[in-house]
Parts: structure tokens; sequence; C-alpha cells
């Protein structure tokens, strides 16, 4: 077996080949530092937006332009829930522990904490993230009812929207727990590489 | 972040002796030249920044390894954001050997073969791949990777088994 590789061969071939030679300079180093602070806060703020794109233009508009004080209170806990929703899910990002702080675990320690706060993130986006915009669609799918209402327009005109959206969060939940399947059994493997 | 004294000197120390290892060690976790280079980048960030915390427990070798294998497993999983394409060793050893096979009248394609092979594992194994290739023994695996020194024995004996395979499937083919 081993035998059968002449003197090593991935292994030669491995070692022999091309490097970059040109590494990184302290002061590059720390120029680079500054630049990843930034790009975690430019991140942060990104998907901050991307969360609230949906809940915030439905909202703002349930709010303005309806005459319900129930919906507008609606709207408004669906604002609320949003934002306090991307706090929750971010609070964590600004603590954790970056790869260079965790030099004193293994390999196996590492990747299993990485699995287990994807995990934890995963469980909290649906209440935090996926649950405010549920509420505002709730809510503007009431709204279009009333106005369906007042401009004695069929009620069932409503329908293809809500399609739309019932067939949005069954993908949405599909991938999600396909993904949640993948880590259980990525943790599940760890767990039994570990008792080897 | 405060540096501490002697994190300067420690880094550079590292980087001269581990530096080319790094290299590589990034070519086993991304494929795209110009990622990778960030992927080597961001190892040596880190790196710099992880000696303000090294205290000498465990060798110098092994907090290197680990540091630069950490920033490759989190680039690896920001990158695919599904494990279930990403292989085990025994279940590589079971797919069809046409997708890499050593060796070919080319070393440059050599490597792009066996880097693809180490790129389909899962991130424990491919942390015992390179390691193996970066002349390791089963201890030192096992302190870098967490793994018992029986379950790294086991990993190398497959990984052994496997390089060997495609080796014989590639010479086969060239003749």
């Amino acid at each position: 077996m081993p035998a059968d590789l002449p003197n090593d061969n991935p292994k030669t071939i491995w070692q022999k080949q091309p490097t970059d030679s040109s590494h990184m300079t302290l002061d590059s180093i720390r120029k680079r530092s500054r630049e990843l602070r930034r790009k975690t806060r430019r991140e942060m703020f990104g998907s901050i937006f991307v969360a609230l794109f949906g809940v915030a233009p439905l909202s703002g508009f349930g709010i303005v332009h309806t005459h319900s004080i129930g919906l507008r209170l609606l709207f408004g806990c669906a604002l609320l829930w949003a934002f306090a929703g991307q706090f929750a899910l971010h609070r964590k990002l600004w603590s954790a522990s970056a790869p260079g702080d965790a030099g004193l675990h293994s390999g196996l320690e590492f990747y299993r904490q990485e699995l287990q706060r994807r995990q934890h993130f995963f469980r909290r986006v649906m209440p935090w993230s996926v649950g405010p915009l549920l509420l505002s669609v709730a809510g503007f799918v009431l709204q279009l009812l009333d106005l369906a209402e007042a401009f004695n327009r069929p009620r069932n005109s409503v329908i293809p929207f809500c399609v739309l959206f019932v067939v949005w969060l069954i993908a949405i939940l599909v991938i999600r727990s396909r993904s949640r399947r993948d880590l259980e059994r990525e943790l599940a493997e760890l767990a039994d590489a570990q008792h080897l | 972040m405060g540096e501490t004294e002697g994190q300067d000197e420690k880094y550079t120390d590292a980087a001269a002796k581990y530096g080319a290892s790094l290299d590589r060690l990034a070519q086993a976790y991304e494929a795209d030249a110009e990622k990778r280079r960030d992927l080597t980048q961001d190892i040596h960030f880190q790196l710099w920044r992880s000696f303000a915390n090294f205290d000498g427990r465990c060798s110098l070798r092994t907090w290197v390894y680990r540091v630069a294998h950490h920033v490759a497993v989190s680039h690896v999983m920001r990158e695919r954001r599904t494990f279930s394409k990403l292989v085990s060793l025994e279940e590589l050893e079971s797919l069809p050997e046409h997708t890499a096979t050593l060796p070919s009248s080319d070393s440059q394609l050599d490597l792009q073969q066996l880097a693809a092979l180490i790129r389909q594992l899962k991130p424990l194994d491919r942390q015992v791949i390179v390691s193996y290739l970066e002349d390791m023994d089963a201890p030192a695996i096992a302190e870098i990777t967490g793994l018992s020194p029986g379950s790294v024995a086991m990993r190398i004996h497959r990984i052994k088994n496997l390089l060997a395979k495609r080796y014989r499937a590639g010479a086969a083919y060239a003749r």
C-alpha cells in the first residue's frame, strides 16, 4: 500500500508546490486589522438593512395608509419586533471570538463551536427575523382586504399575493430545515470522531 | 485590541518558519487564486493577533497550524453554506477515481488534482491530510486536531490507501 507511492510522491508534489513568498509586513497587518473592523461594521449594517427591507416598507406603508388603529398597532409591533430581532441576532457578533483567539483550542473543538454558533443563529432567525415579516405581511393582507372592500373589488383578488408569499415561506422553511439537518449530522459525526 | 510585548517578534519568527506551509495550507482550502490570497492574508493577520495570547503551553508549530486551520475552516463555513457536498475520507475512498488520478506527466496537474481531492474533504479530514503531507507524525497531528492518536493513525492509513489507489489508477491511465 504505502510502498505503491514511490518516494512518497504526494508529499513531494505537495511540498514542492510554488508558494507566494511576499508575506505581510507588520504595517500591512495593522492596516488589515483596521480594514477588518470596518468590514465587520459594514457587513452588520448591510445585513440589518436587508433584514428590515421587507418589514419596514410594508409596515411604513401600512401605518401611513390605514385608518384602523388595530392595524396601525399591528404594523408598529412588527417594526419594533424587527428592530429588536436585529439587535438580538447581531448582539453576539461583536463579541464573537476570532479564529486568532482560539489557538488553545484543537481543530475539533473550534469546528464544533463554529457549528454550534451557526446552529444557535439558525434557531433565532425564525422568531426574530421571519416572525416580524410574517406579522407585517399579515397586516398588509388585512389592509388589502379592506381596500378591496372599499373599492368594491372581489376579496379574492389578494389570493395571488398570498400564494406567492406562502410559496416563498415554504421554500425558506425547507432550506432552513435542510441546513439544520446538515449541522446536526455534522455535529453527530464530530461527537463520534471524538470518541474513537 | 492591545498589542503585547514580543507579539511582532513572535509573528515574524513564525512567518519566517512556516510561511511556505501556510501558503500550501491555503491551497488545501481555496481553489480560487484571488480568494486564496485573501485567505492567506487573513491567516497571517489572525496569527499575528493570536500571539497576544500565546503562552507556550503548546509548541509554536502546533499553535501556528491550529490558528491557520481555524481561519481556513471559518472561511470554508462562510463560503459554503452547506456541508452536504463535502465528504469524509471513508466516503472519498468509495468515489469514482476519474476525478483525480495521480500521476500525470505534468507535475502542476498532479498538484491541482491533489489539491482538488483534498478540497472535497470535510474540515477535520482535511486537517489530517494536510498535516500528513507536511510530514507530521500522528501525535503531532492529534495535538492540532484534537483527535486521538489512534484515530489519526487510522485516518493516515486511509489517506495512504486512497493516494496509492489514485496513484495506481493514474499510472495505469498514463500507460
